[in-house]
């Protein structure tokens, strides 16, 4: 016997024991991936005993198939921002209607894959920040860098400031300011808990402040970290 | 900058629905067209494309740049026609364009299409199997339960898709594993995703019950917030112990699934109307597939998407209130917005994963 038919053969084997279990279909509270199950009806020693035995040989075959994954580009499916992206992303520029094809994975390509949010979530901020996006335009564009412009009206002396967002890091950067104020805590990210290191803080705090303060309101106000 | 002109580009991947005929009756069906849906009137689907008319619909995307296809429905393998369909996308190419150093078009370069299907494999022989060999990208096996599954699809037992996950691997198609999480089956999602992998499928594609469709009138399905998690865990827990890519598709708010996963990829922020929309089997266009609206046939096709409807997906304009003031705002649209609009009334209002 072959091993995918051998493999495929539990798989049939896994169907019959789910089909044949009071449990699992049944329950309604505990946890599905282990065997601490509280069922209801008294049988939960035994059923659950037998069910960890059933699941450990599901664990045991699962990782007796190949070792290496199989990576399917499949963006034809539905709903969901594509885990492998299409090769190009098209730009209408608001201002004057031109279509610009950019790369997906380039810098500009990013810029184009944001900028809907950073226009709909501008607004929210207690700043006032205007946007232009002219370098993402064929037609428009007097630059051949991939950049955003950000004018900032100062949150203390009205001024307006300019600013530029041009590498990826930047454009990470920019969900910094969308912070619940005022901050109690920083999330770090995916699995990593609240932000503790305090260059990143720093960063944080200079970024931000860079971007609502005009640099005589920063000293004003002694955001700035040198000092 | 103000908005003087629409967004009017094609999305890249036209999701044909090409049949509204099928074997199943699932309760978590979100299809706007169906004769259960709420909405089935603002479509007339008795009215199917013929081959012939399907043939042009591919033509027609093809010269608005289409790059891909997904092929579902209904039930696509109830079609007799779907064999010449399929060679009918293979026999064509798209046209990409290249780039140079300095990132602007320098030319451009014909390539083949890409092709999914998505079945619930039911009807899928060996031969079927061969044929598809080196024709498609992807075939998309629907396996919603194991011991749950006749009760959730209304017909047929998961050993019929098991099956066919099987006999597609056999002849090495690339084959992803389907399932449609709801509160009945999640408590056996651990066995139900190890049965997909064993069975022979190379990936997961997750998704969660939303509403919509016939799944409007049973919102009981629905995941709460920690079974969402819940689910997160599981099916990253099958993925990392089977050495299998799987990802998560209808899009979920970041502050759900914040966690570090290590072989589960999840979407947050909506593709519909942006790099997919979806066409019914009456030839009518929507946004995304859950969309309970029709915009007039394909052949309008730009002006379904400059229309206020479909130009909302392509602002992202429909943040709802509660997510306002989140940080997280650049990087999540609040979960699905259809599912959003279905069980709230506004594309704005929150997943139902909230409620």
């Amino acid at each position: 016997m072959k091993k995918s038919s051998k493999i495929a053969g539990i798989a049939m084997a896994t169907l019959m024991t789910v089909s044949n279990s009071p449990v699992i279909a049944e329950e309604t509270t505990g946890c599905a991936a282990c065997s601490e199950t509280s069922s209801n009806n008294g049988e939960t020693t035994s059923v659950a005993g037998d069910r960890s035995l059933a699941r450990q040989k599901l664990i045991d075959a699962l990782k007796s198939m190949k070792n290496q994954p199989e990576q399917i580009e499949f963006h034809s499916a539905m709903c969901y921002k594509m885990a492998f992206p299409p090769a190009t992303i098209d730009y209408t520029c608001p201002a004057c209607g031109e279509n610009t094809v950019h790369q997906y994975n380039s810098m500009a390509g990013a810029m184009v894959r944001r900028i809907s949010t950073v226009r709909r979530a501008l607004p929210n901020l207690p700043v006032k920040i205007t946007l232009d996006e002219t370098a993402l335009c064929s037609k428009c564009s007097k630059t051949e860098r991939a950049e955003l412009v950000f004018t900032t009206e100062c949150g203390k002396c009205g001024t307006s400031f300019s600013w530029k967002t041009s590498e990826g890091n930047d454009l990470d950067k920019l969900g910094w300011l969308f912070l619940e104020y005022p901050v109690k805590s920083i999330d770090d990210g995916p699995g990593r808990g609240p932000l503790k290191n305090p260059d990143k803080v720093r960063a944080m705090v200079e970024f931000v402040s860079g971007c609502t303060f005009c640099p005589k309101c920063i000293e004003e106000l002694q955001l700035n970290y040198e000092k | 900058m103000k908005r003087l002109y629409p967004d009017v580009t094609v999305p890249k991947t036209a999701v044909l629905e090409l049949t509204s005929a099928c074997n199943h009756r699932c309760v978590f069906c979100s299809t706007p067209w169906d004769a259960d849906s709420p909405d089935t009137g603002k479509f007339s689907c008795n009215n199917e494309l013929s081959t012939g008319e399907w043939k042009k619909c591919i033509d027609f995307m093809i010269g608005k740049g289409v790059h891909g296809f997904a092929f579902t429905g209904g039930e696509p393998f109830l079609r007799q026609d779907l064999f010449e369909l399929i060679d009918y996308v293979k026999g064509k190419t798209a046209c990409h364009p290249e780039f140079g150093a300095d990132g602007r078009v320098c030319g451009h370069k014909e390539k083949p299409l890409e092709l999914t299907i998505i079945t619930n494999g039911r009807l899928v022989t060996s031969e079927h199997a061969a044929r598809l060999k080196n024709k498609v990208d992807a075939v998309v096996v629907s396996l919603p339960g194991l011991k749950t599954y006749s009760e959730l699809t209304g017909g047929g037992n998961a050993a019929e898709a098991l099956r066919t996950i099987t006999l597609l691997a056999q002849q090495k198609v690339p084959v992803v594993v389907s399932i449609c999480v709801t509160s009945r089956n999640l408590p056996e999602l651990f066995e139900n995703i190890s049965a997909g992998f064993l069975a022979g499928a190379d990936q997961l594609l997750l998704n969660r019950f939303l509403p919509g469709g016939r799944g409007t009138i049973h919102q009981e399905l629905c995941l709460s917030a920690e079974q969402v998690k819940k689910m997160l865990r599981i099916a990253d827990e099958v993925c990392t112990t089977a050495n299998r890519y799987g990802t998560v598709g209808t899009e979920l708010p970041l502050c759900l699934c914040n966690e570090k996963y290590n072989m589960l990829t999840v979407g947050t922020q909506c593709a519909g109307g942006v790099e997919f929309f979806a066409v019914a089997p009456d030839g009518s266009v929507r946004p995304c597939n859950h969309s309970p609206v029709n915009l007039g046939n394909y052949q309008d096709l730009e002006i379904a998407i400059a229309s206020e409807y479909w130009q909302i997906f392509k602002t992202r304009e429909y943040l709802p209130t509660m997510c306002n003031s989140c940080q997280h705002m650049l990087k999540c649209d609040g979960g699905c917005r259809e599912a959003a609009h279905i069980a709230g009334g506004a594309l704005n209002s929150p997943d139902p994963v909230f409620n």
